[in-house]
């Protein structure tokens, strides 16, 4: 419970730390209000952290404009309208190039970032020696039985995908109706978005269709919308 | 007068002597905002932009004409031979007044941007439910030229900027001259041809700031539903689940994300630039009312 509360606490400091650099940032560039200056300008002379990084924003800002004399270097059209044939080649040779199931990649990234959380955490302790060296063990052992066992769970998952994949191809090659390119067996918390560009013709047809319909109803955003979804169609 | 009735005086008149600046700026903002939101609209111009997604780069030749039905913007790919535009939008609907609740607004500096001067106006967001947008807004006219958004972890996801750019002030003077009567323009009846509005759809839950603005009947049994929180806007499409289309489909292309989900036996696809956690809590409060 204490731990929970812990790391709620730890939650809500990193969220005001966030708030407070995006607030400094938006200091320097001139774009904080009034209330916002003068309640920084009090944060940066109790906080030394908030100050540094203060002069360090500052730093890559007068870095960024002492450049700024320099020519400025622009894509050319050419250069731009051969990333979309490629882009336009690839969708058409390799519609199915979809990324490797991501359950594995998170289960990873977690196994990893845990591992160099236990690491920083054992700093403090390598001083109690052997004892707590073989505790940190045992806990990694603990963990990485863990964590094979949740890959275990995951086998039949995995081989679902692979097998969706494997229909997916031999519907393409058979110019069957096109199949929607989805990690169907990935439950949704772990599926990441989907590129527009992997997207088989017929959901992309529908979803320009309904950015069209999107754009004409929702022009709150002004001609960026307009701008993206004229992109889409190239 | 004793120290401390001197210093309580002293801070009372600062605060009075700022107050003003602060209202001015607040509303000045706004003001800008809602001009800004009239522009798109209203106003005719012409002109060259460069359009940066990620580290996708495109220069871009836009036009905005009036037409009867509402405003024609057409975009074409610059350096194509071709006369067709690679797209050409009618923009019928109509901007709501942006939400204090949602976000917070403040002025920044005067760039030169295409030869224009312009006001950024920061638009940051009050949760983590939307982005932050920075604008650079030229103020006779509201025409944006430049923009940039940012994501919750601070990082630039998108942003547009004008190269040069030809606005016509004088049909701008025939449409509006305050931002009040032009807001009051652009909340005319939207041209629905082949569509007709209708009221089957509720939506709980909505984020703080969003609302429904529009609902349109697409055909039998489909329909559009826009809610909007003014400075942004979500459209959910609603259509009969014909058994073949996959639940829980997220797509991302910049800011712009969209959602396909099942629900009940409908398939609900969202899009907005909104992330995706915020089309998941929309599409969870959609309710069907029967008329």
């Amino acid at each position: 419970m204490d731990k929970r509360r812990g790391k709620d606490l730890d939650a809500g400091e990193k969220d005001m730390n966030v708030d407070k650099k995006e607030y400094l940032s938006a200091l320097l560039d001139d774009e904080a209000g009034d209330f916002e200056r003068r309640r920084l300008t009090d944060e940066i002379y109790k906080d030394d952290e908030l100050a540094q990084t203060m002069g360090r924003y500052a730093l890559v800002g007068e870095l960024m404009r002492s450049r700024a004399d320099q020519p400025l270097v622009m894509a050319k059209p050419d250069f731009l309208s051969g990333i979309q044939a490629e882009i336009a080649k690839e969708d058409e040779s390799s519609p199915l190039d979809i990324d490797p199931p991501l359950v594995e990649q998170n289960t990873d990234s977690k196994v990893t970032s845990l591992t160099e959380e236990r690491s920083k955490r054992q700093l403090p302790f390598v001083r109690y020696g052997m004892a707590a060296a073989v505790g940190a063990l045992a806990m990694g052992i603990v963990l990485t039985q863990s964590g094979l066992l949740s890959q275990n769970e995951k086998v039949p998952m995995m081989t679902a995908s692979v097998a969706s994949q494997n229909n997916m191809q031999m519907a393409t090659s058979a110019s069957v109706e096109p199949t929607v390119i989805v990690p169907v067996a990935m439950p949704a918390s772990y599926a990441q978005p989907l590129s527009l560009s992997r997207v088989d013709p017929q959901t992309r047809e529908l979803l320009k269709q309904y950015l069209a319909e999107h754009v004409r109803y929702a022009p709150t955003t002004t001609l960026v919308p307009t701008v993206r979804a004229a992109s889409y169609q190239q | 007068m004793s120290g401390n009735m001197k210093k309580s005086s002293l801070f009372l008149c600062v605060c009075l002597v700022s107050l003003p600046s602060v209202l001015w700026a607040q509303k000045s903002a706004e003001d800008l905002l809602s001009l800004m939101h009239s522009a798109a609209t209203e106003l005719v111009f012409t002109g060259k932009a460069v359009y940066q997604q990620g580290s996708d780069l495109s220069v871009l030749q836009i036009s905005q004409q009036r037409t009867e039905g509402g405003v024609e913007k057409s975009v074409y790919l610059d350096g194509d031979d071709t006369e067709t535009p690679v797209k050409t939008f009618v923009m019928s609907g109509h901007a709501q007044q942006q939400s204090n609740e949602a976000y917070s607004f403040d002025l920044g500096k005067i760039e030169r941007v295409a030869d224009y001067n312009c006001q950024v106006v920061v638009a940051r967001p009050k949760d983590r439910l939307r982005y932050l947008y920075r604008y650079c807004i030229e103020p006779t006219t509201g025409m944006l030229l430049k923009y940039s958004l940012t994501g919750a972890d601070r990082k630039l996801v998108e942003q547009v900027v004008f190269t040069e750019i030809a606005i016509d002030d004088a049909k701008m003077t025939e449409s509006f001259s305050s931002p009040v009567q032009a807001m009051a323009l652009m909340s005319r009846q939207i041209d629905t041809t082949n569509e007709a509005s209708s009221n089957h759809w509720k939506i709980n839950g909505l984020p703080i700031g969003f609302k429904k603005t529009h609902e349109i009947t697409k055909g039998k049994q489909q329909w559009q539903v826009v809610v909007s929180d003014g400075m942004t806007s979500v459209s959910i499409f609603i259509k009969p689940w014909d058994g073949k289309a996959k639940d829980n489909v997220s797509y991302s292309s910049g800011a712009m994300n969209i959602l396909t989900q099942k629900i009940d036996q409908y398939m609900i696809t969202s899009m907005g630039d909104v992330p995706e956690s915020t089309l998941k809590t929309i599409n969870q409060g959609l309710k069907y009312v029967q008329p």
